[in-house]
């Protein structure tokens, strides 16, 4: 009898028990778990979109390009859009002058602008994308006292690599005093590793791409001098 | 006599089961209490420490220009666009000189904005590299190599 009557208390208690664990599991345990994993997942959704963004960035390109309106104190700004997506431009800088300027621009669209000037001096221009990339003028114009326009071209090799790994090596060199290198690294899956290298003039330059130790691309590229020419050249790998 | 002892024996087993739920039951209730209060506030820690992670991962920003504005001082001004979308404080660190100076002092920039900030008395001479850097709170930076004309 006493054996039943204890066994019927310790039942009970452990009937108790069990519910109060049951609740805590559902009511404590759990709750905070979903709490967690769903704080991971946002952070991890956040984490794709940024990587998106920062690959849409890298893939902007813009050709930017001031020429002169002779006889006046203005030149013509002209932005084409060389790169894979539509651009959305915010911002533009000449000199050390800022002015909002607002204007959208799909692939392969160009667009031309008319800038004022109020006085003399040497000129760029610097663009500024909403996605927080910066496109200078390839070449700078300078307007003289008696109001005549003389330009300094930009000469550029632009590099862009889709080859499958992340981090490249390039080095640009036109065999003589000039040589250039620089590190540069893939972003996101399927995205390309871009880099511009400012030469110093028209001439025969040689690309070296290295990744892994490997040499995964060798050219040449000519920039040619005179009117008309164009003074970048796109190198794909 | 016997039936009285088993009376009596019926009597304690149910007050002793009684006392010994109300023990299960207090024990258990605080534990239950301490429970949910304490893995409320693990989950609210975590989850913060997590929205924070993200904000600083979310930071973009970059310094957009570098340069004198003629027709106010000859002090550098640094323009600092955040592209991002949360708001970020920041420092603007050249070599040894860290603006603001004070520990505690942060330059505010709100998400698409730019800010231009005045170096007040900072004027390297002709020549000089400088190499900027903006350091945000929650530690990221941006860098810039300037040349003084």
């Amino acid at each position: 009898m006493l054996y039943t009557d204890s066994s019927c208390r310790r039942g009970t208690s452990t009937i108790l028990g069990t519910l109060i664990f049951v609740g805590i599991l559902f009511t404590a345990v759990i709750p905070m778990f979903l709490v967690m994993r769903q704080a991971d997942t946002l952070h991890e959704m956040r984490k794709h979109q940024l990587e998106i963004i920062d690959e849409e960035k890298e893939r902007e390109y813009l050709r930017v390009r001031i020429s002169p309106v002779l006889d006046s104190y203005s030149m013509i700004l002209k932005v084409e859009n060389k790169g894979d997506s539509m651009i959305k431009i915010i911002r533009l800088w000449v000199n050390e002058k800022d002015e909002e300027w607002i204007y959208l621009l799909d692939v392969n669209e160009d667009h031309e602008e008319l800038l004022l000037i109020e006085e003399t001096g040497s000129y760029s221009v610097i663009v500024v994308t909403e996605k927080g990339n910066l496109f200078a003028s390839d070449n700078s114009l300078n307007l003289d006292g008696d109001g005549v326009w003389s330009q300094e071209d930009v000469y550029a090799i632009y590099v862009r690599i889709s080859y499958d790994a992340v981090i490249f090596h390039i080095t640009v060199t036109d065999l003589g005093d000039f040589t250039e290198y620089a590190s540069v690294q893939r972003r996101g899956k399927g995205g390309t590793a871009f880099k511009a290298f400012i030469v110093p003039g028209p001439g025969t330059y040689y690309i070296e791409i290295i990744t892994g130790g490997r040499i995964i691309h060798e050219s040449s590229v000519t920039i040619l001098a005179g009117e008309g020419e164009d003074k970048s050249v796109w190198v794909d790998a | 006599m016997s039936v009285t002892n088993g009376s009596r024996r019926a009597f304690s087993s149910v007050l002793s089961a009684i006392i010994i739920s109300g023990v299960v039951l207090a024990v258990g209730g605080a534990i239950w209490a301490f429970s949910q209060g304490a893995m409320t506030i693990a989950a609210e820690d975590y989850a913060e420490g997590v929205i924070n992670m993200t904000d600083t991962i979310s930071e973009r920003f970059i310094i957009e220009h570098v340069g004198y504005v003629s027709d106010i001082d000859d002090d550098l001004h640094i323009w600092v666009f955040n592209y991002g979308d949360v708001d970020i404080e920041f420092k603007i660190q050249i070599g040894t000189l860290t603006h603001p100076a004070e520990l505690d002092d942060w330059l505010g920039l709100a998400s698409k904005d730019m800010k231009r900030v005045k170096l007040d008395g900072f004027t390297p001479e002709s020549g000089f590299e400088l190499n900027i850097k903006v350091n945000s709170k929650r530690g990221n930076n941006a860098l810039y190599r300037f040349i003084v004309p």
